[in-house]
């Protein structure tokens, strides 16, 4: 089918302002956003030890993901800026636009209209937030977004540079900056740094096998990618997290067994309670026409694909029962769920890609009888009624935060937060109120009624009280 | 695409400065912060600790024993020869400004043989004439044997009680002449950082009848009236928070305990935009506890003027020693008046 103009142009157009509408309720509630307990903590940490030093004690005795700490300790409070609290998870949205587009336009090599990029960009950005398990942790609350949705965003920006140096030379500028991309994503947490030096070494080896020697291009980044493991793995945090798991009293073969049924769980959840079928349909119709190409992923049966990523999954979940405990495996499945998405979209269109060259007759039948005779109309309108039954019947993230804001409730939490710094900093009152409500869209943690809670230690300090906070009913 | 990004930035500028602009615009006033942010910091200021060992009052050297102790050497022995026993007395003076007393914190540890239910520790306050102003029995009713118990409890001193060189006295009274052993006895007065709340400040003679306009005389200037008998409340949209409405239970439960409350009123809007919410509040002055309700009134959808009415059962814990705040929340600075308040208490 040839891209039509005139009305299909103008049906693109609306389906794109569908997908606007859906994420602009995310951005409106960012006036709404205040730091949660772990902001102050960090910030604390930063002013009171110094800041280098801050960095040096929180990689010894803390955690090796040096990037984070980094990041996370010069965020907003560091500078007593609750707006730039307010304007991170904006940030992280436009990034998430930004590097998904960049990316789908270096896949499809600058063949796809303007209209087709932004719909992957808003279809991977709509499909994020409605449906990431926690929206605080993964948008919201700069102390978790940063460590776990920022380096998905970066990972997508680095594949699609990648991907250009693989096909045509780039400047020396866009190359350190891409090697500049891998030491701050594989710095950010201990799953992206095994994650890259899982799929690196993945695609190189894919990269052998059709042109019969190494890439250079890869054989250096997965260098690097390694080195920085090492700094991440061998930090004496790490090394203590190891030799005392978390996860007491279970052994390999349990953890093991733990780590698949948390991912097919989660891939289950991730597949069927969200729209991304739909939206992959709609990629379908935009790409069948156009040459998609990924350097490493071609000519291999897509099967093999799906089984490597189910086990590099697993193998993530289970190293992270290490160094968390199963009740905080939501933070590892935030960050997952980025790269699951960008996994599934490398992996179908891989797939297309193979069973085109292919000429596999199911594929062959699918584009007689489904792709070349439906028109994009229809399946635009078939999309947006799927989206819009997904968004009405199912629980999403966007039915949470409208239901939030229509019923005043993160109003009231803007407004009780603004209360309680001014009588914080105004009438220098220790004893405060929680809050009345705790909006499942923007809440993540808060002040107990114990003065020697380390939140309440973290707030007293960074508010300079003599005497430490503590919370009434 | 490079204009799209250009496109993007812009966008994302243009957003971020949107919410700079509402950040600079919270303007919040000290003043409209409605009172229950206020919470009230407690400290003890002055706190008579009796182990028994050491610096022990003539009153009590013959009761001492090193039968059973909890702490220390000693305890105090209390047989059926002793029906009445002082422990404390303390006389009130002025204090800073902005300290007012709030309560008087009993702690006692107790060793029994037998189970006993009339002996009381009594808190007592007299002016300086002698005359009494309160007087408050708190049971020791053990409810193990043969082994140390920790009772306590918290007296809160009313507005009589509060006035200076009044006396406080907490002794013993031992009426069914048990015998029973008492050590660590410890004794504080508490002060807080805000006035507690005045009792009888707000007298609901009668709790099945409408408010009468002394009643909602409170209100102030937001007070409007047609007619010299019709009274309504006009709220503006620079007004946050309507002032609290208190009902003290302990003055209602003197006579009868209420257990629910019928809130009605006549909801006109003039121009509305956002939420406004009535809010209620239950506050347990000894435990500080407290419980929020708030109800919605009409939103932006509805139509002219509606009749709201709302019950709320007052939770077991509140019905004593409690009070009652209510108010008007105007979140979004809307317009509106609201007529024929009515609280009723069943």
């Amino acid at each position: 089918m040839q891209v039509k103009t005139g009305k299909s142009k103008y049906v693109d157009w609306v389906y794109v302002a569908l997908l606007c509408v859906c994420v602009s309720p995310f951005l409106y509630i960012s006036q709404f956003n205040h730091p949660s307990a772990d902001d102050y903590c960090i910030a604390v940490k930063a002013k009171e030890e110094g800041f280098w030093y801050a960095q040096s004690i929180l990689y010894t005795n803390w955690s090796g993901r040096f990037f984070s700490t980094f990041i996370t300790s010069v965020g907003p409070l560091y500078f007593n800026s609750f707006f730039l609290v307010k304007i991170i998870p904006l940030f992280l949205m436009f990034l998430m636009l930004f590097s998904v587009t960049k990316l789908v336009d270096e896949l499809y090599d600058y063949q796809l209209k303007l209209t087709q990029i932004i719909t992957f960009g808003l279809s991977f950005l709509v499909l994020f937030l409605l449906n990431v398990n926690n929206l605080p942790e993964a948008v919201y609350s700069y102390t978790s977004s940063l460590p776990y949705t920022l380096p998905v965003l970066l990972t997508v920006l680095f594949l699609s540079i990648l991907f250009k140096k693989m096909k045509r030379e780039v400047s020396k500028y866009t190359t350190v900056f891409m090697y500049f991309l891998l030491i701050i994503i594989v710095g950010s947490s201990e799953t992206t740094a095994l994650l890259m030096n899982l799929f690196i070494p993945y695609f190189l080896l894919l990269n052998k096998l059709k042109e019969g020697k190494l890439n250079k291009v890869l054989l250096s980044v997965w260098f690097t990618s390694f080195a920085t493991l090492l700094c991440v793995m061998l930090s004496p945090s790490l090394i203590y997290s190891f030799e005392n798991p978390m996860v007491v009293g279970s052994t390999t073969k349990e953890l093991v067994l733990k780590g698949i049924d948390v991912t097919i769980k989660n891939i289950e959840e991730w597949m069927f309670n969200t729209p991304l079928l739909f939206f992959s349909f709609v990629m379908i119709l935009f790409s069948k026409n156009y040459r998609f190409d990924i350097p490493c992923l071609k000519k291999i049966h897509p099967i093999i694909h799906v089984v490597v990523g189910l086990i590099f999954f697993t193998a993530l979940y289970v190293f992270s029962f290490y160094t968390i405990d199963y009740d905080h495996v939501t933070r590892i499945s935030v960050l997952l769920f980025g790269f699951f998405v960008v996994w599934w979209f490398l992996v179908l269109y891989a797939s297309i890609h193979y069973y085109h060259e292919q000429e596999i007759q199911l594929f062959k039948f699918l584009k007689k009888h489904l792709f070349d005779t439906i028109s994009r109309e229809k399946y635009h309108v078939a999309n947006v009624v799927a989206i819009g039954i997904f968004i009405l019947f199912s629980n999403n993230n966007l039915r949470t935060v409208v239901g939030e804001v229509i019923s005043g409730q993160l109003a009231m939490y803007d407004r009780e937060n603004e209360i309680r710094y001014k009588m914080i900093e105004e009438l220098e009152r220790t004893n405060l109120l929680q809050f009345t409500i705790r909006p499942e869209s923007l809440y993540l943690d808060d002040i107990t009624s114990d003065k020697d809670a380390w939140q309440n230690k973290c707030y007293s300090n960074f508010y300079q009280l003599s005497e430490g906070v503590s919370l009434s009913k | 695409m490079k204009k799209f990004y250009k496109a993007l930035l812009v966008i994302f500028i243009i957003v971020s400065l949107l919410i700079l602009f509402h950040h600079i615009n919270v303007k919040l006033d000290v003043a409209k912060i409605p009172p229950r942010f206020f919470t009230t910091q407690v400290a003890e200021s002055k706190v008579e600790h009796l182990n028994f060992d050491e610096n022990n009052s003539p009153k009590v050297v013959n009761l001492l024993s090193n039968e059973q102790k909890y702490s220390g050497g000693q305890s105090l022995k209390i047989t059926p020869e002793n029906e009445f026993l002082d422990l404390f007395e303390y006389y009130l003076d002025e204090k800073n400004q902005n300290e007012y007393l709030n309560s008087v914190r009993l702690d006692l540890m107790v060793f029994a043989e037998q189970q006993f239910t009339e002996v009381v520790v009594v808190v007592e306050v007299t002016d300086f004439t002698g005359k009494l102003v309160q007087w408050q029995n708190l049971l020791i009713n053990p409810s193990v044997l043969n082994t140390w118990e920790h009772i306590y409890y918290s007296v809160y001193l009313n507005t009589e009680s509060r006035k200076p060189n009044n006396k406080i006295k907490v002794f013993l009274w031992n009426l069914t002449k048990e015998k029973f052993y008492v050590d660590d006895f410890r004794v504080a007065i508490r002060r807080s950082d805000t006035e507690p709340v005045v009792k009888n400040a707000l007298v609901l003679k009668s709790y099945n009848q409408p408010l009468g306009r002394d009643q909602i005389a409170i209100y102030g200037d937001l007070l409007r009236t047609t007619d010299s008998s019709n009274y309504f409340l006009h709220i503006s949209s620079d007004v946050l928070f309507t002032p609290p409405f208190k009902v003290d239970f302990e003055t209602v439960s003197s006579n009868i305990l209420p257990s629910k409350i019928n809130v009605s009123f006549k909801f006109d809007p003039i121009n509305l935009h956002e939420n406004v919410k009535f809010a209620i509040e239950f506050k347990n002055k000894e435990t500080q506890n407290r419980t929020f309700y708030y109800f919605q009134l009409p939103n932006y959808y509805s139509r002219g003027e509606e009749r709201c009415s709302f019950d709320i059962e007052i939770p077991e814990e509140y019905r004593y020693n409690g009070e009652m705040l209510a108010y008007i929340w105007n979140i979004g600075g809307n317009e509106f008046n609201i007529e024929e308040l009515k609280y009723v208490f069943f």
